[in-house]
């Protein structure tokens, strides 16, 4: 393919990409946050939709999109600054933050793991089911170190993800949680990098420590698992 | 013609300062994603992770957050959401390789993720409260003694 038209077709995904995101935030805004209208949610089905109208292949889209995927890493290191801006917030309620973080990031793998063992799923799948809590380029090595299977984590840790941020406005406020703190918490433990995204708009508090219960969960995990594998 | 002229000039010369304030920040955030795939050879974690890091040491070196990565930060935040809309796309791609367990994992993600996220909130919201609470007994008590004195 020429150069110039891998450009044109760079820039047409970039534009429709946003523009079915931009309508379906504003969706979500106008359904006061039902979690099924949820951004990453409606625009997923509705750009799968149009894909498969088109007659496009999702691996045609998913090469020229590439871009969009790229910014991901810069996106991840730009969070460093509300955390940094909280750093203070954070050593003053270091007791109150480790204890939900430890109970979360037990919680999460074994209930997952648990309701899978009920339904009778396949072990393989089980593996890959361990890193659905933790941001996906830590996942991936986790569920190679265990030997279930990447491909399969990743959709667990999007879909985990997706979840949680659709969830989290109805959950808060129906269980009364009022400090932005905990909301941050536990979005970071049980949806990592996505649900650090929804925090983002909750408030940069809440981002702040969403971001430090995503790194300390995928640094606990990978702990544990590295001497698990060890022995 | 002149009216017309000054008023759209500082506007423009506003928009420059904004934009070569956003690329300067772009270009410290790119930095410490180097640093990070650098020394990611080294240290076992992903690249991004340790640029997270790196930035916000960078900023406690410094001791503020530099304007111009407050504003690049703050703009690639309020759109952070978009990036992972192609990973949600490629679900479909492999979403055959679950087969007949689809319902499964779905349910089990479903409830697992709404145990962990009630559980750590309610947990952490208490014991908020509780630390807040003592901080302004404390307070209050050290005004008490203050008053003795």
């Amino acid at each position: 393919m020429p150069s110039s038209t891998m450009l044109l077709m760079l820039a047409v995904n970039l534009l429709i990409t946003c523009t079915v995101f931009n309508l379906s935030s504003k969706l979500y805004h106008y359904s006061k946050h039902f979690p099924l209208t949820h951004p990453l949610i409606l625009s997923g089905l509705v750009l799968v939709a149009l894909l498969s109208a088109f007659d496009i292949a999702i691996e045609d889209y998913q090469q020229n999109s590439q871009v969009i995927m790229m910014m991901l890493a810069p996106a991840t290191v730009a969070l460093g600054v509300p955390l940094y801006k909280n750093l203070a917030v954070l050593t003053k309620y270091k007791s109150a933050i480790f204890i939900p973080l430890l109970l979360g990031a037990i919680i999460s793998p074994c209930s997952a793991l648990l309701l899978l063992w009920l339904f009778k799923v396949d072990s393989s799948l089980l593996l890959s089911m361990i890193s659905k809590s933790i941001t996906s380029p830590i996942a991936i090595d986790i569920t190679k170190l265990v030997g279930g299977i990447p491909a399969i984590a990743v959709i667990f840790v999007i879909i985990s993800g997706i979840i949680g941020a659709a969830l989290a406005t109805p959950l808060f406020s129906l269980l009364a949680i009022k400090h932005d703190i905990s909301k941050g918490l536990s979005l970071g433990i049980a949806s990592h990098a996505i649900g650090t995204s929804s925090a983002v708009q909750i408030s940069e508090q809440c981002a702040a420590f969403a971001v430090l219960a995503m790194c300390l969960n995928g640094l606990l995990t990978t702990l544990v698992i590295v001497l698990y594998s060890l022995f | 013609m002149r009216k017309l002229s000054a008023k759209i000039i500082p506007k423009l010369v506003s928009k420059l300062k904004k934009l070569k304030l956003i690329s300067l920040g772009f270009c410290q955030i790119f930095l410490y994603l180097l640093i990070g795939e650098l020394l990611s050879t080294l240290i076992p974690l992903p690249p991004a992770i340790i640029g997270l890091i790196a930035c916000c040491g960078a900023c406690l070196l410094l001791q503020k957050v530099p304007e111009s990565l407050d504003i690049a930060s703050s703009f690639l935040l309020k759109n952070m959401a978009i990036f992972f809309i192609p990973y949600v796309v490629t679900i479909t791609l492999f979403w055959p390789a679950l087969a007949d367990y689809w319902l499964a994992c779905l349910l089990a993600l479903f409830i697992s993720t709404l145990i962990t996220l009630s559980l750590t909130s309610i947990v952490s919201d208490k014991l908020i409260e509780r630390a807040v609470q003592e901080s302004t007994k404390r307070s209050i008590n050290h005004a008490a003694m203050d008053d003795k004195k």
